[in-house]
């Protein structure tokens, strides 16, 4: 019996060996597509930017089968620099020198071509309040300084910044205290720990008993635990923009504006792309990165 | 006189008690997680969502309303088979012929380095599987795949093979090691050779722990879930190649769960409940593999089979095989941990270990480390005395063969096979729940403390079964009750492997991650100020800091850390375990150096 | 009620589950005097033995008719084990220190009953070690784990851990059945002594051993007591056949 068990995992081992052989063959590799999880606010805004010429959103249309679906941005990442076929998409804030950045419709992604739209795989950073209850006086204090030219100071070191309507932030009168709810997009999440980090910094004692309660995991969880917000204390935050069911029940506002860049392997030879091969590319239609280059 | 009664009865009840906590435990999870999926099964279909072959949620669909999106997982269904297939093509294999090779072919200090790395192996968290399989495993298999991008089945099956090669080894070591020498000398006096007495005699004697071991293998593979997320490409779709995209239940559950709207939470704790069905099955396979051993097999085989295979010398061919699969997990391991190494020590800083946590300010994974210790410091004192204590009643109170036993020890086995994801949505709705309904540490631990109570209870009742019932007569007879017999003469002498179930324990609280993100939180925090605090251990810490690649070197750094406890907690577990053995067998020093002064 | 130093067993039965191991067994032990109950495997002596101290109770299904009286108090009826055993003390067949020094295993009796102070418990050691012609031997490895001892020290010092107690009976199951010639003529000079201050039931496959120490002796088989006497009796004119086949030789 042994034996033969032996023998049938020789045999597996072998067939497993030669398959791979007879894959690796010659050729040209079809294209490695890797998308985000569901629910990711990057691809939420990805799939409702991404267009085919006949006008249809990625998001309404059925991607196609066997795109890789990753839950963080640093796996599309390491996927794309050691995959020469792999696609993907990150936040422009999380791009590195190990992938390449792929121009869009011949515009490059720059905060400058974000703000002018000409770059238009742009996206909101939108902070989200619930519009039934009363924010407390902490949770208030600190949306007054999301809203401020002091936050939008930091916003600009690394995302696109949001000018309409920033004022001065001033410190409260009298101490604050009590607990502030994060809840949300990840993509948003390092932005926001400079901005809780500089919030403190600004009012030293008189927020010490304010309590950052900050737990992101994806922009439909900030969502949902703005409508759920009883006390009024939850923020949330998004990555893509607010859907119009969304909107009634919730006061919000785009705290920056980011790009999402689109990257490729470094030993791609493309660089430029346009909105419409994207969509080709995920759905399927395209599957080799030769198409692109003849079309 | 009756003090010492109602003490005895006292005991008595205390340890009967904590078994039926553990019966609890096992229903509770059964119960919530299927009482979460009932309104979700009625609303989708039963049939529609096991054998439904679109996965399409929609965020926004609620009970009161029509459905929008797609709730089919037959394909995951079908993924999570195929990798735990796979999974035990390269695991079983690997883990059967080291554990052969560590029992029969190896010798002196090469078995012991093996036996220390395949622990190691145990220990390290999935998450640094996963992490060492994308970065670098990957780029091995690159050039195989036709899209030129390994991840899906064959890197699964890759990897959770590796991961499960450490229980199928140590298990099907112990039962090769549990055959009596004296098959292998009478098969020797008969004059076969070392490998044939092996193959032949040795390893046939040891079938149905071997297959144990297998079954215990399926069940780690179908349960893991970080790792798997992270190189299985995670497309609802059925894989029709080695190099497919596919997902697994598991995998569902974690990439969803934290954004899922009302319907779609059911689907997920149906998923969950579907997982649970999955290891029902197994332990029940489990429990024919153990009555099954004991039958007389009519052997059925092929007379062409054995015509081929008589052709083979099996001995040197089986002989090869272990060496090779010893040394394949070897390499794995020392370039596993060599990567980990290199790439996370020169970014181990102060500022790291002891820095203060600073929004926005250079990363501190100090509040990760209080955190991690909080929790094993909770979980240890609130698992250890339960495991204990019901083994105790396992093994010293109860008669053979009664019902509420078997019960009980089926309980233990059920728990011991849930995967930790289930645990974790089971802490999600139970504890976070009853406490108010945000993450903290004293959520987690309570989780963790559940999924650690089987492995507790199994180790201790397997050293409290080796203590020889004359130490039990002896004390008796000198009139000690039975809680004194206890106290004093059983659990010592089972010390050493106690000890090693609360090592063993704190090593499965720094490496798992999946139990902890929907209880304890996932984002990285300030110094957590309490238990009723939320915050992340080190591992969890690990996939967050690398998740948004704004802090890859610091999460290098975090795995370094995290392999260094590990390692640090295998030799520590070996060290005591021998100090241990030592004191019980040979010198017992130092207690009663009074008496021997005056004595002489 | 105090328990003496003569046992009296009057139509005790015994099963375990169906099989019935011992029947009408009547009996009476002289108090410090060595008694031997001897006869083939499985023939119920050490069963019967293990009565006096009621270590059957931890034997499923076994149940036990009769009387079994030890001085004046009927041990069945007690509900008090531990101060049964704590008069009637037992060496195994095969010796089974604790885990732990020898100091510790033979304190752990006195310790069971609360003495607690180091000066007592140094007494009672030293007092049972000498009683078991141990203490030149032991005294400089009181500390020393008892586990690193040979067999014939281990049994001498199960007997030095039972004596802790003061026991008034001392039981004995096959004590030297493990043990080379030297320690077991070192363990029967032993009973010889002891019996001067405790009942000895000392249960035995060797014949010999039967003559040399004994004054009663029992002859059993098949459960029932064929033949109780004085040891020179039974070994020189016994009185049933079965006996005299089976000193002889003829079968066992």
């Amino acid at each position: 019996m042994k034996k033969a068990k032996k023998l049938i995992v020789a045999l597996l081992v072998c067939v497993m060996a030669f398959a791979t052989f007879a894959f690796a063959g010659c050729g040209e590799k079809e294209i490695s597509v890797i998308t985000r999880n569901e629910g990711s606010g990057t691809r939420d805004a990805f799939e409702s930017i991404v267009k085919s010429d006949a006008g249809v959103k990625l998001g309404d249309a059925e991607l196609k089968d066997g795109v890789l679906q990753y839950d963080s941005t640093s796996t599309v990442i390491t996927q794309v620099s050691s995959v020469e076929t792999a696609i993907g998409y990150v936040s422009l804030g999380s791009v590195d020198d190990t992938i390449k950045v792929l121009k869009v419709n011949g515009v490059e992604a720059t905060a400058a071509n974000v703000l002018n739209g000409t770059y238009k795989l742009q996206r909101p950073f939108v902070i989200m309040t619930n519009k039934t209850v009363e924010l407390q006086d902490a949770t208030a204090d600190f949306i007054r300084f999301l809203k401020s030219t002091q936050a939008q100071e930091i916003v600009a070191g690394d995302y696109v910044k949001q000018e309409e309507g920033a004022v001065q932030y001033t410190s409260p009168s009298t101490a604050l205290s009590g607990t502030v709810v994060i809840r949300g997009s990840t993509s948003v999440d390092p932005l926001m720990d400079v901005l809780i980090g500089k919030y403190k910094e600004i009012n030293g004692n008189k927020v010490a008993n304010v309590e950052f309660q900050k737990d992101c995991q994806g922009s439909s969880a900030g969502i949902s635990a703005v409508k759920g917000d009883t006390a009024g204390n939850v923020i949330g935050l998004s990555s893509s923009a607010i859907k119009d069911a969304d909107a009634p029940s919730m006061n919000y506002f785009h705290i920056a504006l980011d790009a999402i860049a689109v990257i490729v392997n470094k030993n791609n030879e493309l660089s430029d792309i346009t909105i419409s091969q994207l969509f080709d590319i995920y759905t399927g239609a395209i599957t080799k990165f030769s198409e692109l280059s003849s079309k | 006189m009756n003090s010492s009664k109602i003490k005895e009865q006292g005991g008595k009840a205390i340890f009967a008690g904590t078994a039926g906590i553990c019966i609890l435990a096992v229903i509770a999870i059964f119960v919530f997680i299927i009482l979460q999926s009932i309104p979700a099964l009625s609303k989708i279909g039963f049939t529609d969502f096991l054998f439904g072959t679109k996965w399409n949620p929609d965020a926004n669909d609620i009970y009161a309303n029509d459905l929008v999106g797609k709730y089919g997982i037959l394909n995951m269904i079908v993924g999570t088979v195929f990798s735990t297939i796979g999974a035990l093509a390269v695991g079983g294999t690997l883990g059967y012929f080291t554990a052969v090779y560590l029992a029969f072919f190896c010798k002196g200090k090469l078995k012991k380095i093996i036996n220390t790395m395949v622990n190691l192996l145990a220990g390290i968290p999935s998450v640094i599987y996963g992490f060492f399989a994308i970065k670098a495993v990957m780029k091995l298999f690159n050039w195989m795949s036709p899209t030129g991008n390994a991840t899906g089945l064959f890197m699964t099956s890759l990897i959770l093979g590796i991961m499960i090669l450490p229980t199928v080894t140590s298990l099907t070591k112990t039962s090769l090691e549990a055959v009596p020498k004296s098959y292998y000398e009478g098969a020797l006096a008969l004059g076969a050779t070392h490998e044939h007495a092996v193959f032949k005699t040795m390893v046939p004697a040891a079938k149905s722990g071997i297959k144990a071991a297998l079954i215990l293998g399926i069940g780690r593979a179908l349960g893991e879930t970080m790792a798997v997320v992270m190189v299985a490409g995670n497309s609802p779709q059925i894989p029709d190649g080695l190099f497919e995209s596919f997902r697994t239940l598991t995998a569902n559950i974690v990439l969803e769960m934290s954004y899922a709207g009302e319907v779609q939470m059911g689907a997920l704790f149906s998923t969950g409940a579907v997982l649970l069905v999955f290891v029902a099955v197994i332990n029940i396979l489990m429990g024919f593999v153990k009555t099954g051993g004991q039958k007389t097999k009519s052997k059925k085989s092929l007379p062409l089979w054995d015509k081929i295979t008589s052709k083979i010398n099996f001995g040197k061919i089986g002989k090869i095989a272990c060496f090779v699969s010893a040394v394949f997990a070897g390499i794995f391991l020392v370039s596993l941990v060599v990567y980990i190494l290199i790439m996370g020590l020169p970014h181990i800083t102060g500022q790291l270990l002891f820095g203060e946590f600073e929004y926005g300010g250079e990363i501190s994974i100090l509040p990760s480390i209080v955190a991690t210790l909080m929790t094993i410091l909770l979980s240890i004192v609130i698992a250890i005395p339960l495991g204990i204590a019901t083994a105790i009643f396992l093994n010293e109170y109860t008669k053979k063969g009664s019902r509420f036993i078997s019960i009980i020890r089926s309980a233990v086995d059920i728990l011991s096979g849930v995967p930790s994801i289930v645990y974790g949505l089971f802490g999600a709705i139970t504890f976070v729940v009853l406490l108010g309904g945000s993450y903290s540490i004293l959520a987690g631990s309570l989780t963790i403390s559940i999924m650690l109570l089987p492995t507790v209870i199994r180790s201790t009742e397997e050293s409290l079964k080796s203590v020889p019932d004359s130490f039990r007569e002896g004390s008796l007879a000198l009139g000690a009750g039975k809680l004194r017999t206890i106290f004093k003469v059983v659990l010592p002498s089972a010390m050493p492997g106690i000890i090693a179930a609360v090592i063993l324990s704190i090593g499965r609280v720094v490496s798992e991650s999946a139990p902890f993100m929907f209880t304890m939180g996932a984002s990285i925090k300030p110094m957590p100020d309490g238990y009723m605090s939320s915050g992340t251990t080190l591992a969890v810490a690990l996939y967050k800091l690398s998740s948004e690649n704004l802090h890859t070197n610091e999460a290098y750094a975090t795995a370094c850390i995290l392999i260094v406890i590990v390692l640090a907690l295998n030799l520590l577990a070996e060290w005591v375990g021998k100090k241990l053995e030592k004191k019980l067998n040979g010198e017992t020093n130092g207690i009663r150096t009074k008496h021997k002064r005056k004595a002489s | 009620m105090e328990y003496g130093q003569n046992i009296s067993v009057k139509q005790a039965d015994l099963y375990y589950g169906d099989f019935h191991a011992l029947k009408n067994i009547n009996i009476e032990i002289p108090a410090k005097k060595i008694t031997a109950f001897i006869g083939p495997s499985g023939c119920g002596k050490s069963t019967l033995l293990k009565c006096f101290n009621r270590m059957n109770d931890l034997v499923e299904g076994c149940k036990i008719t009769g009387e079994f009286k030890i001085g004046e108090v009927d041990i069945y009826k007690t509900n008090d084990v531990n101060a049964l055993r704590k008069n009637v003390g037992m060496v195994f067949q095969k010796p089974n220190p604790f885990p732990m020094s020898v100091y510790d295993n033979i304190a752990y009796g006195p310790r069971t009953f609360g003495i607690k102070k180091r000066a007592q418990l140094d007494e009672i050691v030293e007092r049972s070690l000498k009683q078991a012609a141990m203490w030149d031997e032991l005294k400089d490895r009181l500390n020393k784990s008892a586990l690193g001892l040979s067999g014939g020290q281990q049994q001498r010092l199960c007997i030095a851990r039972a004596l802790s107690i003061s026991p008034k009976i001392i039981l004995m199951d096959e004590p030297t059945s493990a043990l080379d010639p030297i320690s077991t003529g070192k363990i029967e000079e032993l009973c010889g002594e002891l019996k001067e201050q405790a009942t000895i039931v000392i249960v035995t496959h060797n014949m010999q051993q039967a003559t040399r120490i004994s004054d009663k002796t029992g002859f059993f088989l098949l459960g029932d007591l064929v033949e109780f006497g004085d040891t020179d009796q039974i070994f020189t004119n016994p009185k049933n056949e079965k006996t005299e086949n089976y000193i002889t030789g003829r079968f066992g």
